[in-house]
């Protein structure tokens, strides 16, 4: 029922008003302008870009003559995000197309990829995709120890050295603690003193 | 909106892009969500003010050293918990976020599925180091099913719970052992022995954050008799089942439930008697009822039934487990006893995925059958029927009396396993095409197999959650 997706990147300057909507009046065919931050355009079917909520809210306060402008979206996040949509927006949760392009999106993106289609799918309040995205970094920094954590992130320590020390004691069991991986090798934290009975 | 557009005048007239982020994020930073948003129309407005074709480099800064909470939680909130501990010191607002309440929720809501078993600890038996040297006492292993991967617990003996214990003078021995689970939290026993006494205390503890809280016993209202089990039930609740023999034929029950509301122990409906013990190993809870296994008088001779109490509304139901031998000694006429009911032998009964089931194998195969039942208490539907005899990977292994199935339910049947246990090794069966693999989890495995094998298995998630 979807007619399919063209998200058309239209130049600056270009005349768009001739193509925006008036002509039909189903949703499905309906398109909606998305304007980046670097003011480049988008075109994208309604229906695709209803995957995000702040979108879809603002279409139905009437807000559908010109552009949307989304001042925090760069074009190529913003082509990623709607290629995001054209996979999943109209599917079911379980298609396996749709896992399958999950990913492959997620496969080769890199750390500063993922964090702008975080902050991006934030802004645009697309529940699916944030989870997507926070789950792949959250893989990344999984088996990370604290100071590669900090370096991956750009934070900076704020706890003075006594109270760093109460929250590692608070801890202790934990960083004590060793991870037997399957070939029977064991990885610890710090060189902690647990005696296997 | 009309304070947006306020800023947006003076932030035009006085303050850079970046000092407006700022006042702006400070101001509202008490509305999470509101403040994103917010802090993003602002430069809206002051970008169609000023020009329009401008390339807003200044905004890109801005976002990007941005100190983003909302992101930190979601990102936080998929790290399993062994992470998580980790990076409590990472910095303040990360300690900050890992303790909030509201984030144990979310991360629960993203780890534990209710219908999908994640993982299981065991405990067994090896030696303590404390009292003396052959005192034996109860470690604990976690094994995580999804990532296949055994993970030690912060505190294997669980001492954390022993120094709770109140003192007691001339402790012999103190061993602490897991009841049972549910939503992450577990039940533990602690026993100690002095000078010819046996003192319990039990103490609700999640073994992953070492956040416990005791359980006082409840007082027993009939005289002689004992507390013989204590079950952990949805929302924290505890319930604990008295027992008293009246008679030959009398055993008199009485159920009670503790609250954490409350902080005190109700008795559920009244006392009731019946003519066989009830079984206190073979127990669950299901259909807001607890279910343990018993025998019952029929027709037939002493069949095995199932017998429920609902705790909300005192009713008792019982269902007939079909085909099922008794304990040899109560069953009279043993010649008569049927085919089927000599070969197969009783093990476990459990919930999963919304019904209540139970699992039998055969004495001397490993030939498994688990069936089903709805909530109607209509009968049993049979699931799966397990023949593993020509199991390459099982074939050195005897089915002898040491051996412990756990069936672990997935969240639809693709994802069933059943874990066999025997006294050195562990294996799991994919149950949707019959594969067996050995697991990876091996402890130090010379020491371990010197010892005599006694374990528990409990299903638990792994949550955030005090107690």
């Amino acid at each position: 029922m979807a007619s399919e997706a063209v998200a058309v990147k239209i130049q600056e300057g270009v005349a768009v008003d001739a193509v925006v909507p008036a002509a039909s009046e189903t949703s499905a065919q309906r398109k909606i302008l998305l304007k980046s931050v670097e003011g480049e355009e988008f075109l994208v079917d309604e229906l695709f870009a209803r995957g995000s909520k702040m979108i879809s809210n603002m279409i139905d306060d009437g807000f559908t003559e010109g552009a949307i402008p989304l001042p925090n979206v760069t074009a190529p996040v913003l082509s990623k995000v709607v290629e995001y949509w054209k996979h999943h927006v109209g599917k079911s949760e379980t298609d396996k197309d749709a896992r399958e392009f999950d990913r492959a999106f997620v496969k080769d993106a890199s750390s500063s990829v993922l964090f702008d289609i975080i902050m991006a799918a934030n802004y645009l309040d697309c529940k699916p995709l944030l989870d997507l995205a926070c789950q792949a970094v959250a893989d990344a920094i999984r088996d990370m120890n604290v100071e590669q954590v900090r370096g991956f992130f750009g934070i900076t320590n704020d706890f003075t050295p006594e109270e760093e020390a109460a929250v590692l004691e608070e801890n202790r069991e934990w960083s004590n603690a060793l991870t037997v991986t399957g070939n029977g090798q064991k990885e610890s934290n710090e060189g902690g003193n647990i005696v296997l009975p | 909106m009309i304070i947006t557009r306020v800023w947006a005048l003076i932030g035009i007239g006085f303050l850079s892009y970046i000092d407006i982020y700022r006042l702006c994020y400070v101001l509202l930073s008490h509305y999470r969500s509101n403040c994103f948003h917010a802090c993003y129309i602002i430069p809206q407005y002051i970008f169609f003010f000023l020009n329009k074709d401008s390339k807003t480099l200044a905004l890109f800064i801005a976002v990007k050293h941005m100190d983003n909470e909302d992101v930190y939680w979601e990102i936080l909130s998929w790290l399993p918990i062994q992470s998580l501990m980790r990076f409590k010191s990472v910095c303040k607002l990360w300690q900050d976020i890992i303790s909030h309440p509201f984030f144990i929720t979310i991360h629960y809501q993203h780890h534990c599925n209710q219908q999908e078993t994640p993982g299981f600890i065991f405990q067994y038996l090896g030696y303590a180091k404390e009292y003396h040297r052959h005192s034996k006492e109860y470690f604990s292993y976690f094994y995580s099913i999804k990532h296949d991967k055994l993970i030690s617990l912060p505190d294997p003996s669980l001492s954390v719970i022993k120094r709770h214990v109140p003192r007691i003078l001339n402790v012999e021995d103190m061993k602490v052992s897991a009841l049972c689970s549910w939503d992450g939290l577990v039940l533990y026993r602690v026993k100690v022995y002095t000078d010819g006494f046996k003192f319990l205390f039990h103490y609700l503890c999640n073994p992953f954050t070492l956040a416990l809280k005791e359980i006082p016993c409840p007082d027993k209202e009939f005289d002689r008799s004992s507390i013989k089990k204590m079950f952990l039930i949805p929302d924290h609740r505890v319930i604990s089942v008295e027992h008293v023999k009246t008679g030959e034929f009398q055993h008199k029950y009485l159920i009670k439930m503790y609250s954490m509301e409350t902080n005190k122990w109700s008795i559920c409906g009244t006392a009731f008697t019946r003519k066989y013990k009830l079984s206190y190993f073979q127990g669950c809870f299901w259909n807001q009822a607890v279910n343990w296994i018993s025998h019952s008088s029929s027709n037939y001779g002493i069949i095995k039934v199932v017998v429920s109490f609902n705790i909300e509304s005192y009713d008792m139901h019982q269902i007939i487990i079909p085909d099922m031998p008794t304990a040899e000694k109560l069953w009279r006429f043993h010649r008569d006893m049927p085919t089927a009911a000599k070969r197969w032998r009783f093990h476990h009964i459990g919930e999963s995925r919304g019904h209540l089931y139970f699992v039998r194998c055969e004495k001397y195969y490993f030939v498994l059958e688990i069936f089903e039942a709805d909530k109607d208490y209509s009968g049993w539907s049979i699931l799966y029927h397990v023949d593993l005899r020509v199991n390459h990977v099982l074939k050195s292994i005897h089915p002898s009396a040491d051996c412990t199935f756990l069936w672990l339910s997935g969240v639809t049947k693709e994802n069933d396993k059943l874990l066999i246990c025997t006294g050195r090794k562990e294996f799991i069966c994919n149950l949707a095409n019959q594969t067996v693999y050995e697991a990876t989890s091996r402890l130090e495995g010379s020491r371990r197999q010197k010892l005599h094998q006694f374990f528990i298995l409990l299903p638990v998630n792994c949550t955030l959650i005090s107690p």
